[in-house]
Order: C-alpha cells, then sequence, then structure tokens
C-alpha cells in the first residue's frame, strides 16, 4: 500500500554550523561519551540536552539518494520533509530570518531533484510573526513547499498570544495546514522533571507542551477566528485523543471557561490532524482511531528518530478496513497537502 | 450548537392498502391474525407479507419519526414487490407503486425520500420507469430484489438496465427476494428468515462473479440486511476465484475487492456483524437501516458500535445524503443533481479510491 509518511526530519549544514556558534541555548557542543568517541550533543535548554551520533547527524542531512534507498527499503514512497528542531525560531531574529529562508531554498531544491519522493513544510522565524507569514507565503506559492512547521513556544511563550494571529490566519488564507511540533516543556514545568531528566523530552515532556500548545489554541478561540485552520499533530495527538471527553465534560462545567463558539473536542475534530509518527502501538492507536476516526489520522515515522521500518510495519499490521488504512497512508496526506494521488 | 443532525434511514417500506390487496387477490394469499394484531399474508404455508393496521397511517409513522429523532427515511416496497404480477399488469402496477412513493416524498419532501420499482419482466417499460423515477417523480434511487421471479439479476436481458443505471450513477438498493425454490423450506417461516439472506448472498455472488461491477463501476450499490452472509464468506469467493476457471471469467479482481466497493446497511441489527462488516467495508459503505415498520429499530445498534463520532454520522446519514443526492441541513432537504458534489462522487468505484 503506498505510503507518505507525514513528519520526516531533516537538518541542514548551516543550521548545524549556527547551532555550533550559538553561546545560549540551543547548542551544539561536542562531547566524548563512555566508550571514548567525540559526538555531538545538543544543548536544548536548561536541564535538556540531546546526544546526536554521527549516524542520526548524517541521516538528517541527508536529502538525497541515502535516504530514499531508506525509504525504499521501508516501502515508504514519499516523505513530508521538515526541519529537526528546535529550529532557527530560537536564535536570535535575523539569523533566524536569514536561516529560514535559505533552509527553505535548500529544501525546495531537494523535493526538486526527487519529487516524486519528498514534499516538505517551511521552517519560519515565528519570533516575528509579520515574517513569518510573509515567508510561508513565499515558501508555499514561490517555493511549493505545502504548510509550515512550528516548533512549539519560545521561551514559554504559546502561539495562542494574540501576536501571532498573523501567521495563522496566513496559513488559513493559503490552506496549509502547520505541523505543531513539540519542544521540551517551558522553565517552569522542565523545573518540575529537572531530577528526572530523561522524562524532558519524548518520554514525557514533549507530550505535556504540544498538549498543552493545543489546548491553549482551543481555549483561545483561535479555531473560532480561523475555522478553516489545520493544525498538524505527531505521535497520535500527544495525547489529546486519550482526554478528549474529560475535556469537553468538564470544559462546559468551569465557571473559569472562556466563551468558545463550539466543545473543545469539536475543534479537535475538525481543525487538528495527528500522525502515527513515534507511536508504534496498537492500543494507543485504536483508541485514536475511535476518537478521531480515520478521516483525521496520518502515517508518520519520526525519522531518523524512529526507525521507517518499525513505522511502515506497524501500519501494515493494524486491523482495520482497507479504505480507511488507505486514507491513513496516504489518502488524507494527499487531500490535506493537496498532492496529486500518483496510484 | 451547530452540528446538524441528520439521521437517514435506507431501510424503510411503503405499505400501501391497494398495493396489499391486489398482491392477496392476484397470488392467492391467506390472511390470518395473530393476538397481537399481526395479519399474515401466507401462501404455501409460510408468511408472504404481513402488516399492522398503524403501519397504514402515514401521520403515525411521522410521529415515530419523531419521536426517535429520525429525520428522514428512504421509502421502497418490501417483498414481494411488483415481481407476483407479470407483462402489462406489472408494469401497472410499478407505476402505481412509484406514483405512491413519490405523493409520499412530494407531501413531506423533508421526511421521505423514495426509491421506485422497475417492471424488469420487460426492459423497455423498466428504462422508461426509470427516465420516469429520475424525472417527473424525483425519487432518489431504485429498489431491486435478490431475483426477479426466479431469474438472476445478472440474466443477460437486463444488462441495458444496469448500463442505464450506470450512465445515471442511481443508487440501487437490493432487497431480499425469497428464493426461487422454498417448497423443502416452508416451516418455521424459513423462507424470511433464511431464504431472504440466502437469497441476498447469492444475488451478490452472481452480480460479482458475472462481472456487472466491473463493467459499471459508477452506480452505488446498496445491499439489505448488511449483505447477507456476503462478508462472512469473502475469503470463500476469493477461493472460488482462485481454484475455478467459471470464477474469474468474467472478472478481474478477487471477489471481495468488488464486495468492498458495495454498500451495506446495518439491518443486521447485531453489534458482532455489524463490527465485522465495518472491518471489511468502514464507515463510509454502511448506512443505517431500520427495516421500519416491520422491525422499525432505532439507531442504538450503530450508537454501540467502536467507531468514531464522524464515522457514526457518516453511517446514520452522511452516506445515506450523498448516495442519494439529498442535500441535508438544519433549514431544509432539497435534491442536488447526482454526482455534484465533486468531492464524494457516488459511484462505489469513485468511493473506493484507489482505482487499480
Amino acid at each position: 500500500m503506498k505510503k507518505i509518511s507525514f513528519e520526516e526530519h531533516f537538518f541542514t549544514n548551516s543550521h548545524l554550523d549556527a547551532l555550533r556558534a550559538h553561546k545560549g541555548y540551543p547548542r551544539l557542543e561536542k562531547f566524548t561519551d563512555q566508550n571514548g568517541n567525540t559526538a555531538d550533543r545538543l544543548m536544548r535548554m536548561p536541564g535538556s540536552f540531546q546526544d546526536m551520533s554521527a549516524t542520526i547527524v548524517g541521516r538528517l542531512l541527508d536529502l538525497g539518494e541515502g535516504r530514499v534507498a531508506a525509504m525504499d527499503a521501508a516501502g515508504i514512497d514519499m516523505q513530508v520533509l521538515s526541519m529537526a528542531g528546535p529550529g532557527i525560531e530560537e536564535l536570535d531574529l535575523p539569523t533566524g530570518r536569514a536561516l529560514a529562508k535559505d533552509i527553505n531554498d535548500e529544501l525546495a531544491e531537494a523535493i526538486a531533484r526527487r519529487p516524486d519522493r519528498f514534499t516538505g513544510l517551511a521552517t519560519l522565524a515565528y519570533g516575528d510573526p509579520e515574517g513569518a507569514a510573509a515567508e510561508l507565503e513565499r515558501a508555499v506559492t514561490k517555493l511549493g513547499l505545502k504548510g509550515g512547521k512550528l516548533n512549539s513556544h519560545l521561551a514559554g511563550e504559546y502561539l495562542d498570544h494574540r501576536k501571532y494571529r498573523v501567521l495563522w490566519e496566513t496559513a488559513e488564507r493559503l490552506g496549509v495546514p502547520m505541523m505543531l511540533h513539540p519542544k521540551d516543556p517551558p522553565a517552569g514545568v522542565l523545573t518540575a522533571l529537572a531530577d528526572y531528566p530523561g522524562l524532558t523530552q519524548a518520554a514525557w515532556g514533549f507530550a505535556f507542551d504540544a498538549a498543552t500548545h493545543s489546548l491553549r489554541l482551543i481555549a483561545s478561540g483561535l479555531f473560532d477566528a480561523c475555522p478553516k485552520l489545520k493544525i498538524v499533530l505527531g505521535h497520535l495527538g500527544e495525547s489529546i485523543p486519550f482526554w478528549l471527553w474529560r475535556i469537553d465534560n468538564h470544559w462546559t462545567r468551569s465557571p473559569m471557561t472562556v466563551a468558545l463558539q463550539r466543545r473543545p473536542s469539536e475543534y479537535f475534530l475538525d481543525n487538528f490532524l495527528v500522525s502515527t509518527s513515534g507511536m508504534f502501538h496498537d492500543p494507543q492507536f485504536q483508541c485514536v482511531y475511535q476518537t478521531l476516526g480515520a478521516d483525521r489520522i496520518m502515517f508518520a515515522v519520526d525519522y531518523p528518530y524512529e526507525a521507517m521500518e518499525q513505522g511502515a510495519r506497524f501500519i501494515e499490521g493494524i486491523v482495520i478496513p482497507e479504505g480507511d488504512k488507505r486514507k491513513i497512508c496516504s489518502g488524507n496526506a494527499e487531500k490535506l497537502l493537496g498532492l496529486k494521488s500518483v496510484e | 450548537m451547530n452540528v446538524a443532525k441528520s439521521i437517514i434511514d435506507i431501510h424503510a417500506h411503503v405499505v400501501d392498502r391497494r398495493y396489499v390487496r391486489e398482491l392477496v387477490a392476484d397470488a392467492g394469499l391467506t390472511a390470518q391474525s395473530t393476538a397481537d394484531g399481526q395479519t399474515l399474508l401466507r401462501k404455501d404455508g409460510h408468511t408472504v407479507l404481513w402488516y399492522r393496521e398503524a403501519m397504514f397511517d402515514v401521520d403515525a409513522r411521522l410521529r415515530d419519526m419523531d419521536e426517535k429523532s429520525i429525520d428522514m427515511r428512504a421509502l421502497s416496497y418490501s417483498t414481494p414487490n411488483v415481481y407476483e404480477w407479470r407483462g402489462a399488469r406489472q408494469i401497472e402496477m410499478a407505476r402505481y407503486m412509484n406514483d405512491v412513493t413519490a405523493q409520499m416524498v412530494g407531501r413531506h419532501p423533508e421526511r421521505f425520500a423514495g426509491l421506485g420499482s422497475l417492471p424488469l419482466d420487460d426492459v423497455p417499460a423498466s428504462l422508461s420507469e426509470l427516465d420516469r423515477i429520475t424525472g417527473e417523480l424525483g425519487l432518489h434511487g431504485v429498489m431491486i430484489g435478490s431475483n426477479i421471479a426466479g431469474q438472476p439479476l445478472n440474466h443477460p436481458r437486463f444488462e441495458p438496465v444496469w448500463a442505464r443505471i450506470d450512465a445515471l450513477r442511481l443508487a440501487v438498493f437490493e432487497h431480499p427476494m425469497f428464493p426461487a425454490h422454498t417448497e423443502d423450506m416452508e416451516e418455521f417461516e424459513l423462507p424470511l428468515r433464511v431464504g431472504f439472506v440466502f437469497d441476498t448472498t447469492l444475488a451478490a455472488a452472481r452480480m460479482i462473479y458475472s462481472g456487472i461491477f466491473e463493467r459499471y463501476p459508477n452506480f452505488p450499490y446498496i445491499m439489505a440486511h448488511t449483505g447477507g452472509a456476503l462478508l462472512m464468506i469473502l475469503e470463500r469467493l476469493d477461493n472460488g476465484y482462485r481454484l475455478f476457471p467459471d470464477c474469474r471469467a468474467r472478472i478481474n479482481r478477487l471477489p471481495s475487492e468488488y464486495a468492498k466497493r458495495l454498500y451495506y446497511d446495518t439491518a443486521s441489527f447485531y453489534g458482532p456483524a455489524l463490527a465485522m462488516a465495518h472491518g471489511i467495508v468502514g464507515a463510509d459503505h454502511l448506512l443505517w437501516g431500520s427495516d421500519d415498520p416491520f422491525i422499525g429499530a432505532d439507531t442504538r445498534h450503530v450508537d454501540t458500535m467502536k467507531i468514531s463520532a464522524s464515522d457514526r454520522k457518516k453511517i446514520l446519514g452522511g452516506n445515506a445524503a450523498r448516495l442519494l443526492g439529498i442535500q441535508v441541513n438544519k433549514k431544509k432537504r432539497t435534491r442536488t443533481p447526482r454526482g455534484a458534489d465533486a468531492e464524494s462522487p457516488p459511484g462505489h468505484a469513485a468511493a473506493c479510491g484507489d482505482g487499480q
């Protein structure tokens, strides 16, 4: 079955250079591991770092035949490329803006070399919302990219803040989705996890962050203002599908609730899609499938942090109607991104 | 709350006094009353059709729909439909029955859709009636029995009918008939209880193996009672294709692939059976059916399915609206030209997606 994987990451050398040159967070440092090998350590935030093996860095930098060969081996027809986080939004604005432009150009070139295998989402220096909106428009209309990717909060500020509305409105007007990628949670929450650094990222902190971000967007009334806006979450919806009923149930009771036109779940069901990135377990999948339905789920791996092979075998093995599987594997992504079906 | 509620019943029947009266007279049926108010019309030791007095009362049926929050029912005549009559009389009765259906739809366009009957004894007359059904009568599709007075649906003489239906992209609701031969199964109402399921399954297997869905891929074919036993035996049908030349002479793909493009009502009413059907064809190919007024099930058998809210909406009405060309919103329901909705063409092949 044809497969388009939605959340697949890359780095450019220009971005790595910027991270090596950066003095604050995030920055890339050399370190020596237990075996005496030198590797890269990504200092993401105070109290949260990530070791980047040469293999991972090599895979992230490969936007060519090595990546295509890995896709062939796993039976993945197309990747929707987006830059790995933490992104250029963390750098100072002039640097970030210039890098975003370069990275988007470079991405478009890689796609132009293999338009049958790659499509992509724009990187945005969204600390400058107006500038990011303009870059999104350029990336979509001039470069043929299919949407944008956001790496969650900026130093604890979430994108429900009124000043980011222009970015959301631009995405809605262009009819392109925005992928909302998690980040280590902001400082306060990070403190709560600090004793156990293993919890700060994908094991727990990411889901807390991206789910919080999504619920803030919903609670802010963003989707009353932008009813056609589409947000894509990874990791089977960052736990929100599991909570959806309870969120509705208590949202309507709480005296602290602000006025929304609809129940929180209705926005989640209409304005969000989720991908299977890094969540290859059937019970969770079935919960999300029953909660959201096949029209709202897209296949993804989260390469190179997860294995293509594992993601592809997982989606092939789930027991759901064939038509639903086709939607999840490729149909929904084709529809959302306006791709022509090759089949 | 701006969620338009649209519950549409694909499987509901016209119960009409003249039809019953003339059928009793012409088919030689014997009436028998039961203690709880049924009139059973019987022949050869089994019931052919039955009614309660209240079933003739359209206003009562509308009130019942209100009580059950059912927005619309798609009405067709049940078994034995027009096929008991032959020749010119069949044409006359088909026209009469379609007029009655059109009147009910005309009086209550918000509450009833209509599926016409075809006098299939006479193919040219059926083609004319198709024009009338889709033209002046403004009905939403046709009802076809699982056999036509003993003739199978894949009989070559019906080819022009399928071609026309395909060209019109008209929805077909296939409803069971008694099998052609029931002499050995008359006890325990077996012609109704088991014969219907057998004949539905037999008809579907014939339609698939004969290549009708390969030659005419553009019309939605909706099977009553969740397809009888069809979905249970797909692997068996596929094995037929693998083993026997006759089973693959007229088709180029596995039988199950055609079965997955068809549509099925939920009138098996049975959770595990519906879970199986959903597992095979998915929510886009299931339509809620109540078999009103004979069974008149409510929506609970769909409400309890382990599926998403959006899938439930499709099954409870969204799919029927799409296939029958009914525009649903709170204010009014109107007919749209079939195929006008470019995003979701009604044909089973188009809805299937991959075109391979």
